[in-house]
């Protein structure tokens, strides 16, 4: 019988693996870190990415949240291993759409300096929110990402990126930032399991 | 935090519990099926009152249609007490199985968020979308991302309806007979 996880489990009780349903066990994706943040140059999230349990999550989806600069700069993703973020070569296309219907493109490609990922447009007062797919952060392969994000202001509009860094390296974490100013937020991080445990 | 590998017969802590089995990312908040031109979610989701509360500050909304007795463009409105139908933005791209892309855009209209275009029964091509909605409770801003199978392509978009109202509920707008299933979920924060 399905266990009531949140009414019938108390302090003190204890409960045996094999009384938990199939369904509590392989929930997904798992809630993992909650971070607000304000007027920070940098905010770095460690340690959200599970090095130390690789097999357990490969995918994981990033939540922004209520994200302003002090100034109208472009937010930015670089990925971080431990307090060292990288500063490597990123490759992505990055499609935007005015809510006027104007539409434009960009690319980070070798060879042109691109040491991060372009997100969106950051206004000072008005909220962007969006979120950011990465696979494979925490393993030895290219690391991918897909954002839908979604611009504040009126004038501003919504942006797809699509893309991946050009190395091998392990990563448990990120840092975001913007190309000017500080940054104003909330992200919270979740993963999808590999399979049950 | 990393999940905890349990063997057979092994007992679970309070704690353990928690760390391990109530941090599902997406919470059922409730579905059901609908049927008709302008539907109100509070009248899908029997068991809840008002779908958007504080417990969940985001929520994922899936939605599959299953008829539509004419192509249609399919909308969300928010709603508090009533809909909401002004301060819509949005902006995105379809791109057919042709490889037609077409922009799709709203920039202050009373429509709501555009979901996608809904296509009749005699296809196997139906509406089919995910659209994550973003602290429509809180006194800011309620900002969306849509992703959908449309009924010839693609179509990926966002957007956000730019009024500090808090919202209880919404309403799905079809200007056509729309039948099909829906599941809301909140993220957990």
């Amino acid at each position: 019988m399905p266990i009531d996880k949140r009414a019938d489990y108390a302090t003190d009780e204890v409960l045996f693996y094999d009384d938990l349903n199939r369904w509590s066990i392989n929930g997904s994706p798992q809630w993992l870190s909650d971070t607000s943040f304000t007027s920070q140059s940098t905010q770095l999230f460690q340690d959200v990415f599970d090095m130390s349990t690789t097999t357990n999550y490969s995918h994981f989806k990033i939540i922004i949240q209520r994200m302003t600069g002090s100034t109208t700069g472009t937010l930015q993703l670089k990925f971080a291993n431990g307090a060292s973020v990288r500063s490597e070569d990123c490759r992505f296309t990055r499609e935007r759409v005015s809510y006027a219907g104007t539409r434009s493109t960009s690319l980070g490609i070798s060879g042109t300096g691109t040491l991060q990922f372009n997100l969106m447009q950051l206004d000072t007062s008005n909220e962007s929110f969006g979120i950011i797919d990465v696979f494979n952060p925490n393993k030895a392969f290219r690391t991918q990402i897909s954002a839908m994000l979604t611009e504040g202001t009126t004038t501003q509009g919504s942006v797809l990126v699509s893309g991946r860094n050009n190395n091998d390296n392990l990563n448990d974490g990120f840092e975001l930032s913007a190309s000017s100013g500080t940054i104003t937020g909330r992200v919270t991080v979740y993963a999808w399991r590999n399979g049950s445990l | 935090m990393p999940p905890i590998r349990q063997q057979s017969g092994q007992t679970l802590t309070h704690l353990r519990v928690n760390q391990n089995y109530l941090n599902n990312g997406l919470e059922l908040v409730g579905g059901n099926s609908f049927s008709g031109t302008s539907v109100q979610i509070t009248n899908l989701v029997s068991a809840m009152a008002t779908p958007f509360t504080s417990r969940n500050r985001s929520y994922r909304l899936v939605i599959m249609q299953t008829y539509s007795t004419t192509a249609s463009e399919l909308f969300l409105k928010l709603r508090s007490g009533t809909d909401h139908s002004a301060n819509y933005y949005y902006s995105g791209t379809s791109l057919t199985d042709g490889a037609v892309q077409t922009t799709r855009n709203g920039s202050n209209v009373s429509t709501g968020i555009r979901i996608g275009t809904t296509n009749t029964n005699a296809s196997n091509v139906l509406l089919s979308a995910t659209i994550d909605i973003f602290a429509p409770q809180e006194a800011r801003e309620t900002g969306f991302v849509v992703e959908a199978r449309e009924a010839d392509g693609m179509y990926q978009a966002g957007g956000m309806c730019d009024i500090s109202t808090q919202f209880t509920d919404f309403s799905l707008v079809c200007a056509q007979t729309l039948t099909g299933v829906m599941m809301l979920y909140g993220w957990r924060s």
